[in-house]
């Protein structure tokens, strides 16, 4: 029987009009006992209003559809994901290095990018980092987060590096939203604009990245039909 | 306290209606009749203020407080001279807040209706839920606030401001940011700002979110709706105030939203997955779903970890 079902209501209203109905019958009655039955009799009626009452109003609110939420049981756990591992994690000699990943000849870059790792990411390896992606303004490396310099050329297009996060992404340990991309070249306004939502911020003050977090607790999502 | 008197009150009106009974006429029998009814509504009302945390009977601020060192919970009371109210909030300051000279980041918490901040205290128990996410690493040191809503506590005002009657978005999204960044140190720009909220307030989290884009760069919605619910007496309730009208019908902004319900809440899930169904570029979606739990206490206790975890994922980083 469902909690917010007619049944159970019916039920709790049946008993509740039973039990007025034994209250007024043995009211006269009882003898010595008297004052116990009746005041065993209210109380059971008023419960019993107020169970039916309950009832009705969580049918129509629905604050507890079920008899597992009333229980406080949502059937499901956040889970913490397992910490990530970057492909060059265990190959890195220097904090400062070139990056040869396998779709680097679409890119059509000058020359492979330039990554320069924050202080601190390999003796933090549950950490995933932000990521700075400087567009032909060779800068200084910014604290706390991946710093990628990269040169296009007039054949790289935003759209071949549309596969630069996910190849960043496999290699080192970076976040996959909020990263701070700087440059004034068109191909950096156009990779901002093409990316998916929430990953990259044409030329945002650095010190406005995410910090380096853990990774985080997550639940099911949702697939939104499209 | 309450509860007990309450009960006491049932169970003597009870006894007495069936102990006296016989030696009183109509009037008095009536009277007990009367007294029975009234006990036993006092004491359903009692419960359900229990639940909601509409009335809190006790202060919270002796409980929350940590060690020296940990993290605190402070009240305070913010007065509003833009939006004209003046109401208590509770300041969540982090262990690292202690000693350092940083400013935050900040995310003002928001309740459900009928209700309290002190449900986000008590019933979520969310100093212990901000203390565990921040020590793991899953969250950065950051501030949060506990505002009320209203300052009647029966007057449900969905964060709008109420043509001829309380200006509740002015005060949270005027008078409480001037506040706060009057007194803590807080980082002040947009990036570093974010909001969140359970029911009622998830609703109010996303609608100041799509408002106030300039303002907010996250908002998470535990159980929230797409529609107020209410009538705001300007007609806004069916556009400017309705999330649903506002992604179909004006750009969307570059912000993040998450969007959390139990798969068996059915108001909220439906109108999750209607907002979540009108979300596109720029503005960027999160979900999560738990398979059942209705729309409760429990269930936001369930969403509360990963909801922070991801708002400061997505929130700019304690400056030094």
């Amino acid at each position: 029987m469902t909690l917010t079902g007619w049944p159970l209501i019916a039920l709790a209203a049946a008993a509740t009009v039973a039990a007025v109905t034994v209250t007024v019958l043995t009211w006269p009655r009882g003898g010595r006992l008297r004052p116990v039955t009746r005041t065993a009799a209210v109380l059971l009626t008023e419960s019993l209003v107020v169970v039916t009452v309950g009832l009705v109003v969580n049918r129509h609110e629905e604050f507890y559809p079920s008899w597992s939420a009333l229980r406080g049981d949502t059937g499901t756990v956040a889970v913490a994901e397992r910490a990530r591992v970057g492909s060059l994690d265990a190959h890195m000699r220097s904090a400062r290095f070139t990056w040869r990943p396998p779709g680097l000849a679409a890119w059509r870059l000058a020359g492979p990018p330039t990554v320069t790792l924050p202080h601190g990411y390999r003796e933090r390896p549950g950490m995933a980092f932000p990521v700075v992606l400087l567009f032909d303004a060779p800068g200084r490396a910014t604290a706390d987060a991946v710093t990628v310099t990269l040169t296009p050329t007039a054949g790289t297009t935003a759209a071949a590096l549309r596969s630069l996060p996910g190849e960043l992404g496999r290699a080192l340990r970076v976040t996959a939203i909020g990263w701070d991309v700087l440059g004034d070249s068109p191909v950096a306004a156009a990779f901002v604009a093409q990316a998916p939502a929430g990953l990259a911020v044409l030329n945002q003050p650095v010190d406005a990245l995410p910090p380096a977090l853990a990774a985080p607790l997550r639940l099911p999502a949702y697939a939104v039909p499209r | 306290m309450s509860t007990a008197l309450t009960t006491a009150a049932v169970l003597i009106t009870a006894v007495l209606l069936a102990t006296v009974w016989n030696r009183t006429r109509v009037i008095g029998r009536s009277a007990l009749v009367v007294l029975s009814v009234l006990s036993v509504t006092a004491a359903v009302a009692v419960q359900v203020n229990r639940l909601t945390e509409a009335y809190p009977t006790q202060t919270v601020a002796a409980a929350t407080v940590a060690d020296d060192s940990g993290s605190r919970m402070l009240t305070v009371t913010v007065p509003g001279p833009a939006s004209r109210l003046t109401l208590p909030m509770y300041v969540y300051l982090p262990a690292a807040y202690r000693g350092g000279a940083g400013r935050f980041p900040v995310i003002e918490a928001l309740h459900g209706y009928p209700g309290t901040p002190v449900t986000w205290l008590r019933r979520l128990n969310v100093q212990s839920t901000l203390d565990r996410e921040i020590a793991a690493g899953r969250m950065a040191p950051t501030v949060v606030l506990f505002p009320y809503q209203t300052p009647e506590r029966l007057l449900d005002t969905e964060c709008t401001n109420l043509r001829g009657g309380p200006q509740a978005e002015t005060f949270l999204t005027v008078d409480v940011p001037a506040y706060v960044r009057a007194h803590y140190r807080v980082r002040t720009d947009q990036a570093a700002w974010g909001l969140t909220g359970y029911s009622a307030g998830a609703f109010c989290a996303t609608d100041l979110a799509l408002r106030h884009p300039g303002q907010y760069a996250a908002a998470a919605s535990l159980s929230g709706y797409a529609e107020p619910g209410i009538d705001v007496g300007d007609g806004s309730q069916n556009t400017t105030n309705n999330p649903a009208w506002r992604l179909r019908h004006l750009p969307q902004p570059p912000i993040a939203l998450w969007l959390g319900w139990a798969g068996d809440d059915r108001e909220s899930a439906q109108d999750s997955r209607r907002l979540a169904a009108e979300i596109h570029h720029p503005l960027a979606l999160t979900t999560a779903v738990l398979a059942h739990g209705g729309h409760s206490s429990a269930v936001w206790r369930e969403m509360e970890p990963p909801a922070f975890d991801w708002l400061s994922a997505h929130l700019a980083r304690p400056r030094a």
